[in-house]
């Protein structure tokens, strides 16, 4: 198969790849992991970035990521199993699995501990200077029969969508309680602002504002409160994800684009107007004559 | 809004106004066939003890209450028959409203106490604070417009209220018990602030009070007692 892909035109370099689940071990604890066999000669399809230690240079040798480093409590230097075959950790890698750890070995070691023989499920290809990555990936299609080829985004977008359908219910659920807090949290706010400063909507009235007017100032409260949490929560977002990302090393990242903000401002000004309809009640029931009280 | 009557020298016209609270064993009689007229440049103490109806009569007059009988003019207008929805233009722009507690808003200065009502009006802006520095100015209180509601005396507080009343030229002045949290030497110091407005600007002031030393700065007084004019 190998040879077959390096004979397509615009390919530069073939490099196989394995990527399996296994069980990692360490003093009695174990740990589910996706178990990854590159070629450690190229390099391609190995551990980025190192955070610590070396890349693999021989048999028996891994580079585990720092989720997994941090569950087993090990590190370079350390012994781990990975389905009984004890591994060096000779590094630790930055960035991991969403799902589960990851463990990288070489490739003819990963093909012994998993059963695989001289199999491998991947293949990452590099295309020559000057050729696209569209017509390569093309080209492959037609001379492989039966092998989804995938360029860069292409794969992106298969391993994204993988997981957000895996766990879209549980997001859209999650997403659903979220609206609905922050619609009763902005509302309960509001209202408690409303109640406290009941007397000067009632003198307001007295002197001759326009329900109209109150309930706008009612809306507008709503509208800025909730917008003040779309602004706080999008700075907490990316601070909490750097933060993952560069102290723990956890590998997260943010997803969004134009769309998705806009969609999401929108949301916040729609949660907001909901949000407005308590105090707005409550500001239109206030009686003027409490001003003489 | 229109106008049904033509005598533009009467400001407030209350006719027969009777008003119950609560039904049958439990009902008040808070009012009973009280009338009064207010002129041009009158100021006019309504006078009696608590619970004679005082509050009641500034609250039907002032829109804020609708009588179970009789009806109310300002400035030539009908209120009584008009629809709730007509009625807060009609206070915002033919009465002002003084009240015993002040009842500024918390956290603005003086002047922006005195904008508020402006803005209501629909006027803002630049304009809007140069009028409301005139009606400052007027109830004396220049050196005082830019300090909070809260750092101000009651004095102070109700010359205020006083301003923001006129500000946009309303022709009624109602006032419930102004003077009531002042001193007496404050308390007479305001009223004449007022008096001075409705004679020199042409407005009519009701005011309800215990305080007798209004009485020598009123034009007119209707005394209640249980709701009911006793002179």
């Amino acid at each position: 198969m190998s040879n077959s892909i390096a004979k397509v035109s615009g390919v530069k370099t073939v490099s196989p790849l394995i990527g399996v689940g296994a069980t990692a071990a360490k003093d009695g604890k174990n740990q589910s992991i996706f178990f990854f066999g590159y070629d450690a000669t190229s390099g391609l399809g190995g551990p980025l970035p190192l955070i610590r230690g070396s890349s693999i240079t021989g048999a028996n040798q891994t580079v585990v990521d720092a989720a997994l480093a941090a569950r087993l409590n090990v590190d370079v230097g350390d012994v781990v199993s990975v389905n009984g075959n004890r591994l060096s950790v000779v590094g630790v890698s930055g960035l991991g699995g969403l799902l589960a750890p990851i463990a990288y070995s070489n490739l003819n070691d990963v093909q012994k501990i998993v059963g695989y023989g001289t199999s491998v499920n991947y293949f990452l290809v590099r295309v020559s200077e000057g050729a696209s990555a569209d017509t390569v990936a093309s080209a492959l299609r037609a001379a492989l029969n039966g092998v989804s080829v995938f360029t860069n985004s292409e794969w992106a977008k298969v391993s994204r969508d993988a997981v957000l359908s895996g766990t879209a219910p549980i997001i859209q659920a999650m997403e659903f309680m979220g609206g609905l807090t922050g619609v009763l949290v902005i509302g309960l706010t509001n209202y408690t602002t409303t109640v406290e400063r009941q007397r000067e909507y009632g003198i307001l009235k007295a002197l001759g504002i326009k329900n109209r007017d109150l309930l706008q100032i009612a809306l507008w409260q709503s509208i800025l409160i909730a917008l003040s949490g779309f602004g706080i929560a999008g700075g907490l977002t990316i601070v909490v994800v750097k933060g993952l990302q560069y102290v723990l090393h956890f590998p997260i990242a943010i997803l969004y684009d134009a769309g998705s903000v806009v969609l999401i401002f929108a949301s916040a000004i729609l949660m907001g107007t909901g949000a407005a309809l308590l105090p707005a009640r409550r500001i239109s029931r206030i009686d003027p004559a409490i001003a003489f009280k | 809004m229109h106008s049904s009557e033509s005598n533009t020298s009467e400001i407030l016209k209350a006719e027969h106004l009777s008003k119950t609270y609560g039904k049958g064993y439990a009902a008040v009689h808070a009012l009973k066939n009280v009338s009064l007229t207010i002129h041009e440049g009158e100021l006019s103490l309504i006078a009696g003890p608590s619970g004679s109806g005082k509050t009641t009569l500034l609250l039907i007059c002032g829109t804020l209450l609708r009588p179970d009988e009789g009806r109310v003019s300002i400035d030539n207008l009908q209120v009584t028959s008009m629809n709730q929805g007509s009625l807060p233009e009609v206070r915002l722009k033919k009465i002002g409203f003084i009240f015993q507690e002040f009842n500024l808003l918390s956290g603005f200065t003086a002047l922006e106490n005195v904008e508020v009502a402006l803005n209501m009006n629909g006027i803002r802006g630049g304009r809007a604070k140069k009028i409301a520095w005139q009606a400052i100015d007027k109830v004396g209180l220049h050196d005082r417009a830019n300090h909070l509601q809260e750092d101000l005396s009651g004095g102070e507080k109700q010359r205020v209220a006083i301003a923001r009343a006129v500000v946009n030229n309303p022709k009624l002045i109602i006032a419930d018990e102004p003077t009531a949290n002042l001193d007496s030497k404050t308390g007479s110091g305001v009223i004449e602030a007022l008096r001075d407005i409705v004679k020199k600007e042409g407005k009519a002031a009701l005011i309800a009070s215990h305080d007798v030393r209004i009485e020598g700065l009123a034009d007119s007084i209707t005394k209640l007692e249980d709701g009911s004019m006793v002179r």
